[in-house]
């Protein structure tokens, strides 16, 4: 009789202990799941444009796709290295939308126009890359990762 | 029950880990095909600042010198290279057609070109760099 009573005493103990491990587990699990969302899409952009830096920097056009939409761009610096890289790169995240915004830099001086046109085919660079070699959608013009829009802002700027 | 216990928490974590470590992998195995892109990129590059180099080199010797200049990198058959020097923007153009794609470079040069072209194959992997002496000036050309 004793035997039995506590059988049952130890089976609700546990029931407790395993309740508070689940609670523990599922709230610690959410936001390490979010976290690491933003870390992949954060990485992958960087990688991208990073790529699109070298490409820039290397100066030789390839017909492969999706480096072939930089090419307009590289003809247009003449053969010169401007030596670009990716200065920083900022995440502001929203319940429906990401806005993430890299920043490239350059130590020499460059027109207004030739700037836009960099920062619009180095945008469309990275959509159509991150699309095509990761596990991240696109939808129209912009990237989409589980559900949430991602908009990316690239800026070109001396420094 | 302790060890039940402990072996769940366990496995959570271990899930975690695992987790972050797929993603790492993810990233790696995409970045594989940039890393190929790049190494024939660097290829074709190597190729035409070497080439600019022996330009001036050859003109700097002047008449009469010719150097033999060997693609270094291997081409399978259907892969080509098209050098072109042109004179009216004294360049060196390079086309490259490797592995179904196609690769351009231009290099300025210093010295003054006289038109010339040549392609090479996996058959021929060879050229000439020479000069020529036209209307009292020296220039340099490429020649199969």
């Amino acid at each position: 009789m004793l035997k039995l009573n506590r059988k049952g005493q130890t089976a609700i103990e546990t029931l407790f202990i395993l309740a508070i491990i689940m609670t523990g587990i599922a709230m610690v699990l959410s936001s390490y799941l979010n976290e690491n969302r933003d870390v992949s899409v954060v990485t992958y952009i960087r990688a991208s444009a990073s790529h699109a830096c070298d490409y820039l920097n290397m100066g030789v056009q390839t017909s492969e796709s999706p480096y072939s939409l930089l090419n307009n761009d590289l003809a247009s610096l003449n053969g010169t290295n401007y030596q670009f890289r990716v200065m920083s790169i900022g995440l502001n995240e929203t319940s429906t939308a990401m806005n993430i915004s890299v920043s490239i830099s350059t130590p020499f001086v460059l027109n207004t126009s030739m700037v836009s046109s960099l920062e619009n085919s180095i945008k469309l660079f990275i959509v159509e890359d991150v699309s095509r070699n990761t596990n991240m959608g696109k939808n129209g013009t912009n990237l989409v990762y589980s559900g949430k829009i991602v908009r990316l802002n690239v800026s070109v700027v001396k420094g | 029950m302790r060890k039940a216990q402990v072996s769940l928490d366990l496995l959570f974590a271990i899930l975690l880990i695992l987790l972050t470590l797929v993603n790492l992998t993810y990233l790696a195995t995409s970045e594989t095909a940039h890393s190929e892109m790049f190494s024939t990129i660097s290829e074709v590059k190597t190729f035409s600042i070497s080439l600019r180099d022996h330009i001036t080199k050859v003109y700097a010797v002047g008449e009469g010198f010719k150097k033999k200049e060997v693609f270094p990198f291997n081409l399978e058959s259907g892969e080509s290279i098209r050098i072109h020097l042109n004179s009216s923007s004294n360049s060196i153009i390079i086309n490259a057609t490797i592995d179904g794609k196609s690769y351009t470079i231009t290099q300025r040069s210093d010295v003054p070109l006289k038109d010339s072209n040549v392609t090479l194959t996996n058959s021929k992997r060879e050229f000439w760099v020479s000069t020529e002496i036209s209307g009292g000036m020296l220039y340099v050309k490429v020649e199969p």
